[in-house]
């Protein structure tokens, strides 16, 4: 076999062919092999359900407050300032926020920051959770603070530093896309049961006539250490 | 004289707008939740409930109750009370300086009882019904109660009026977004304040109820703030994304490669041995 001879020419050419299509499929498997599963851990199972309330039971005795207003205003824990997620290279400051008038929560504009529901749990609250959310990616500035969420995996630790420069360690229990329709808004948005962090941006389909997405990928963590 | 208070009182319930008409039948079996306001100035009392016209030590619902204090929800069965307010220390046998006969609290009501004067300085017991419909995302809910020796009213929030011709013992309510109001009061149609202004925490999720109590008379007017939590709602949705992120251009990249170099294969293959 000389490699003058045409034949050999284009059998060692088919071969090499084959070697790349080979290597593309392989890489093709590899690629989808570790794509984020479309659910981590619990998903958001992880979720607690939100305690009952308890009833209370018959008591006479009550107990009697000062009522003036300066003993009734209450003071809130340190709201949350800073968020990283290192496995995910997620960097972001953090502001309380509160709702749109269509009763939405507000999401600030900034790609590097995220909002805190300012009317739920502080990281230090010992019932209640903190949520957290961000745009994945916005027409102005691209991707955003939390766009790398969808690859959040069970485990991964999450920081949260709060006003007094105390941080809050976590670790993901659980990661789900959800359409928005049936977001569980009010056991991501829960008030009672274990002190969670709740992270929350958008995935799924973005339908530009809506500006929006169809989804909310809904991140779950525990407190650790 | 233990008669005529009581009369006071029983009128007092009886023309109340919101004297606890509401239909209750279907939770009567549940307990209502009852918190007592101390509204009269200068007298620190025991408070106790009755099923009947005599009011024993262990139907104590509190003891050594100070003027401008609020009590913790007490649970309390659904069903008619009597409420008889004494001097701190007195004997329950003995005549009451407030009772208000035949209280209707409704099973799953939430109540608060004030102790206050009525427009004209006597001392009277007031069951209010308290709103604890859950309030919007965002929103607070604030409740104003006229329980003071004082004639109509207006409430100013930031120096306007919200509230006007509040009379006792009537109240005013309205969803807020939350926040702290610069709350006064006024004698109607004036904007002088006669109580106030003080700051008042509006808070999220909450009903935030002010007595306005004392006597005008007496110079001793002043504000008392209940708080019910629990009544938030979550907001509708978590809207996070006005674009899409740049995509994923790898599947596409690699499957056009991998589809490219089979059909390369193929062909020179074919090639191949045709030329064999």
């Amino acid at each position: 076999m000389s490699s003058s001879d045409p034949s050999s020419r284009w059998r060692h050419g088919a071969l090499a062919a084959a070697v790349v299509a080979l290597l593309a499929t392989g890489g093709l498997a590899s690629w989808a092999a570790t794509r984020p599963a479309p659910v981590a851990g619990d998903g958001v199972a992880a979720l607690s359900e939100p305690a009952a309330t308890p009833t209370p039971r018959p008591s006479v005795r009550a107990v009697a407050r000062p009522a003036d207003p300066e003993s009734v205003a209450r003071s809130r824990g340190a709201a949350p300032t800073a968020l990283s997620i290192p496995d995910l290279g997620v960097e972001a400051d953090v502001r309380g926020v509160g709702v749109e008038a269509d009763g939405s929560m507000t999401i600030p504009a900034e790609p590097t920051s995220v909002g805190w529901y300012r009317f739920g749990a502080v990281p230090a609250d010992p019932a209640g959770h903190t949520v957290i959310a961000g745009h994945v990616a916005t027409r102005e500035d691209g991707p955003g603070a939390l766009a790398p969420l969808l690859g959040a995996e069970e485990g991964m630790r999450v920081e949260v530093v709060d006003a007094d420069g105390t941080a809050h360690a976590y670790e993901v229990v659980g990661r789900e896309s959800i359409r928005k329709q049936s977001l569980p808004v009010d056991r991501i948005f829960a008030r009672d049961g274990d002190p969670l962090l709740v992270l929350v941006t958008c995935g799924g389909e973005y339908v530009p006539e809506l500006r929006a997405h169809t989804d909310n990928v809904v991140v779950t963590a525990r407190p650790i250490g | 004289m233990r008669r005529a208070l009581a009369l006071t009182a029983a009128t007092a319930v009886a023309t109340l707008p919101l004297a606890l008409a509401g239909p209750a039948t279907a939770a009567e079996s549940d307990d209502a939740s009852v918190v007592v306001v101390h509204a009269v100035p200068d007298l620190t009392v025991d408070v106790y409930g009755s099923a009947d016209e005599e009011y024993t030590a262990d139907e104590a619902l509190l003891t050594d109750f100070e003027p401008g204090t609020v009590t913790d929800p007490v649970s309390l069965p659904g069903g008619t009370y009597n409420l008889a307010v004494f001097p701190a220390g007195d004997d329950p046998s003995g005549d009451p300086a407030i009772e208000a006969t035949g209280v209707e609290v409704p099973g799953g009501a939430n109540i608060s009882v004030a102790a206050h004067l009525d427009e004209g300085g006597t001392p009277t017991l007031t069951p209010f019904v308290n709103d604890v419909e859950p309030t919007a995302a965002g929103e607070g809910r604030l409740v104003v109660r006229h329980t003071a020796a004082a004639p109509a009213v207006d409430v100013l929030a930031g120096g306007d009026p919200v509230f006007t011709g509040l009379t006792n013992p009537n109240e005013e309510q309205a969803d807020l977004p939350a926040g702290t109001v610069s709350a006064a009061v006024a004698l109607e149609g004036t904007t002088d304040p006669v109580i106030g202004p003080a700051d008042v925490d509006v808070a999220e999720g909450a009903a935030t109820i002010v007595y306005a109590w004392g006597s005008a008379e007496d110079e001793n007017l002043a504000l008392a703030v209940q708080t019910i939590d629990g009544l938030h709602s979550s907001p509708s949705g978590v809207p996070s994304g006005t674009a899409a992120l740049p995509a994923d251009t790898t599947p596409v990249l690699l499957g056009g490669i991998a589809l490219l170099a089979a059909v390369a294969a193929l062909g020179m293959g074919a090639r191949a041995r045709s030329r064999a």
